[in-house]
């Protein structure tokens, strides 16, 4: 592999640190922000404070997945490793958010709906591609060799991310018990800085989620680089 | 039903801050052992004749 030696040149950076902080601390501000100021609603009374974490958690995730679709198409098109780890951080990013996103959904059913969980397709749709990205993940786990699991593991994640555009038509294709997509124009403008500064705060979060993964993911492949050259070498 | 409501909605922030600080230790603790394991398998190629 020509890119052998772009892999072990790992990377290490202290401003990615400062920029993880920063995440941390617009998420915590964001949050307070948004749950002090934001007035009950008519309908549902403050249950809705619960939208300031399941909105954002199910934008987040299928923005990892639409990395995770644009790396595995690039994985198929040029073939070069750092595509498919970065696909594959971006996949355990996604999938982590797409479980929040469910359980949340789940906590606001329960008062809202009067159940933990419904068929209903926007719940459905989203389990599947849960169900798509854990497998996606387990597929990973299984496969040793690294250009076959490379190559696989584009495969089902740009299948799996095509999914996603269907998780957010599926309120407007069918009759579901789920409100339609969360926007300014679908609520009320007391709501829009909160739901605004969270999904911001929330996708810093994904991006330094997915360069530290992927750092993590670059470290373990150089390290079994250098294991399979002393090996070659006979050391 | 609002005390109740009080309930889920601190339920979905302290789940919300659980899987977020766990995932976030996880890939840390992950992280330095991974930086470990490197830099000894660095070391190592550097020793061998």
């Amino acid at each position: 592999m020509n890119e052998t030696a772009d892999t072990m040149n790992v990377p290490r950076s202290r401003a990615w640190t400062l920029f993880g902080v920063f995440a941390f601390v617009a998420l915590i501000a964001a949050q307070v922000h948004a749950v002090l100021t934001s007035p009950a609603d008519r309908d549902m009374g403050h249950l809705q404070k619960i939208l300031y974490v399941h909105v954002p958690a199910a934008w987040i995730m299928s923005l990892a997945f639409l990395v995770v679709f644009v790396f595995s198409i690039r994985y198929m098109w040029r073939g070069q490793e750092k595509d498919d780890l970065l696909a594959a951080a971006a996949a355990e990013v996604g999938a982590t958010f797409n479980g929040l996103t469910l359980v949340l959904g789940m906590i606001w059913g329960k008062p809202a709906w009067g159940a933990w969980w419904v068929w209903d397709p926007r719940v459905t749709t989203t389990l599947v591609l849960f169900m798509i990205f854990v497998g996606y993940l387990a597929l990973r786990s299984f496969v040793d060799d690294p250009e076959r699991r490379a190559q696989w593991s584009a495969a089902v994640g740009a299948f799996g991310a095509i999914n996603v555009p269907i998780v957010y038509m599926s309120v407007r294709w069918w009759r579901t018990l789920h409100q339609i997509q969360s926007s300014p124009s679908t609520m009320d403008s007391a709501y829009v800085l909160g739901l605004r500064t969270n999904a911001i705060a929330f996708m810093l979060i994904m991006i330094y989620f997915i360069r530290r993964r992927y750092e993590l993911a670059r470290l373990r492949r150089a390290t079994e680089l250098i294991a399979d050259a002393a090996a070659l070498g006979g050391t | 039903m609002t005390d109740q409501n009080w309930a889920f909605i601190g339920a979905a922030y302290a789940i919300t801050w659980g899987v977020i600080l766990g995932y976030l230790i996880r890939v840390h603790r992950a992280l330095a052992q991974a930086r470990a394991e490197f830099e000894s398998a660095s070391k190592h190629t550097e020793r061998a004749p």
